[in-house]
């Protein structure tokens, strides 16, 4: 778990039966179709190719790829006065690559942040205000071409 | 609808920057739209029908009452979120005075950001939900960071410069200073200048984001006949256009035209409707909230390929005298005033008018562009002579 990129009253998503999953579970979860096997994002109340509203949330292997990048540098709000300036990104997962995740690459340079470059899912925890639940919100951290090729918990590879 | 209706009055309040007008909105809607019936030559009971956009401060009803109105026939508002429904709203006045719901109609927008907060701004307490839970927790809150994103994209897709950028600002300012209107006048901009200015997001710099304003403005829709029989030369409305691609309406990036093709099926529609193709524009105003959204709007309405927008703009190509798409002559949402887009609209008429303080010699076919922010787009082209 890492610390909240934002400050602590940088306000929290309201969470609903179908968006609980992507922001309590701690693993990167994506909303699928019961019906069609369609997966979405953001999840939604209705399937938007089926139109079910039957769903499994199923875990991605949070590997993901920048989309996209912002350095935001304005504080258009008093409560990101002095958290500017920050990185806005859209990722998308390696096994979604048609879906895209709006969130923030924390620990690393801006330079480095680049459309993609490699990153990981990890997830900051926050005490729900309103309730006892408890929020991990998804975040990112660049993956190193390093770490990548020596993942351990991956099978070995044949090359034949 | 080609040949049915006409713009026959314009009106605008002066315009301010954020918070600095001294009257309220509903003054300055007041002003707006019976300085309108007035330049139509019509009178209060004339009008029957009003048409907004935008979540608003004002139920357009009451303010019907407030503005001493006749009797209301004909009551609408757009769909879309910022100024996108601006060209809708005035195809949905077209629409009722084609069918005959009601004869005159008034298209308004007038803000008052001193009172309603800058839309600049995100400054919310309540918890973000919907598609909004899965963008502002990540500082994705304001405008301009939602933006930034759309144009990096289009940008890194199709090898865009930051140049492209400088030359929607430019033009805008270079023609805001012959506007007495704008809240820019007097305030020229060099390359030099936007290149110095300070980062928002980027790739938007300060010059790149439209203004934050108070003031009002409106447009009189009004039927053929009646549009003969009024004191202006009618600006007639050839064809009007809102649409969006099937998966357009998906939230948070996850729309299928993202970074670009939001505007394409508008244009499609446009051009069938009104039969010329966009080489035969003379004049257009194209909702600028941020200056590389227009890139995406010129390319996806049909002027140019994306990859090929920036040579499109570059140069003098957007000036009123002798550019190849003479583009927001008043000085835009940037640099003349930030109405949500509709001071494009009476700039548009003005064109047609030959009434412009950067008049396009002999313009003809007028057109104002509202999109690609918060989907549906739409668009309305005006033509100075009867179809």
């Amino acid at each position: 778990m890492t610390e909240r990129y934002f400050h602590a009253d940088w306000p929290l998503p309201e969470i609903t039966a179908v968006n609980r999953a992507f922001f309590t579970t701690g693993v990167l979860t994506l909303q699928r179709c019961r019906c069609c096997a369609r997966a979405q994002h953001p999840p939604h109340e209705i399937c938007h190719h089926c139109q079910s509203d039957k769903f499994d949330y199923v875990a991605s292997s949070g590997l993901g790829t920048v989309d996209n990048v912002t350095i935001v540098h304005h504080a258009g709000d008093r409560r990101l006065a002095d958290r500017v300036p920050y990185n806005v990104v859209i990722v998308t997962p390696d096994d979604h690559p048609e879906l895209r995740i709006v969130g923030n690459v924390i620990n690393a340079d801006h330079n480095a942040i680049t459309i993609g470059a490699p990153v990981r899912c990890v997830f900051t925890e926050v005490p729900d205000p309103d309730t006892d639940e408890t929020l991990r919100l998804p975040q990112w951290e660049l993956r190193s071409v390093r770490q990548r090729s020596t993942n351990r918990s991956a099978p070995a590879t044949s090359t034949g | 609808m080609q040949g049915t209706t006409a713009v026959t009055g314009i009106g605008e309040s002066q315009y301010y920057r954020a918070g600095r007008s001294p009257h309220s909105a509903a003054a300055m809607a007041a002003t707006a739209v019976h300085a309108a019936i007035a330049d139509a030559g019509l009178s209060v009971d004339d009008v029957d029908g009003i048409v907004t956009y935008h979540p608003d401060q004002h139920d357009s009803a009451q303010l019907w009452s407030w503005l001493g109105l006749g009797e209301l026939r004909f009551s609408a508002k757009a769909w879309g979120g910022g100024g996108n429904s601006g060209a809708s709203a005035v195809q949905i006045a077209d629409a009722a005075v084609t069918a005959g719901y009601a004869r005159n109609v008034v298209v308004f927008r007038s803000l008052h950001q001193g009172a309603e907060g800058r839309y600049g701004r995100y400054n919310q307490t309540a918890r973000p939900a919907r598609g909004d839970a899965f963008l502002v927790p990540f500082g994705a809150a304001m405008p301009v960071v939602k933006n930034a994103l759309l144009i990096k994209k289009f940008m890194h897709t199709h090898g865009i410069s930051q140049e492209a950028l400088a030359d929607i600002a430019l033009a805008d300012y270079f023609h805001a200073q012959r506007n007495p209107r704008a809240v820019m006048y007097g305030k020229p901009l060099t390359r030099e200048a936007y290149h110095a200015s300070r980062w928002i997001a980027e790739p938007l710099h300060l010059y790149d984001c439209c203004q934050e304003s108070d003031g009002a403005c409106a447009v009189i829709v009004s039927s053929a006949a009646q549009a003969r029989d009024l004191r202006r030369p009618p600006a007639w409305l050839l064809a009007g256009a809102t649409g969006m691609n099937s998966g357009g309406g998906v939230w948070a990036f996850n729309d299928t035209d993202y970074p670009s093709g939001r505007l394409a099926p508008v244009g499609r529609q446009l051009w069938e409707r009104a039969g010329v193709r966009p080489s035969d524009i003379d004049v257009a105003q194209f909702y600028e909230n941020f200056t590389g959204s227009t890139l995406i709007a010129i390319s996806d309405i049909g002027f140019c390929e994306p990859g090929d927008v920036e040579a499109f703009v570059s140069g003098k190509n957007l000036h009123f005298d002798g550019g190849v798409l003479p583009f927001n002559t008043s000085g835009g949402n940037i640099a003349e005033a930030y109405i949500h887009g509709l001071q494009l609209m009476v700039e548009a008429v003005r064109q047609v008018r030959g009434t412009s303080t950067a008049q396009v010699p002999g313009a003809r076919l007028s057109l104002f562009v509202a999109g690609p922010g918060t989907p549906p787009s739409s668009a309305v082209l005006l033509s100075a002579e009867a179809p």
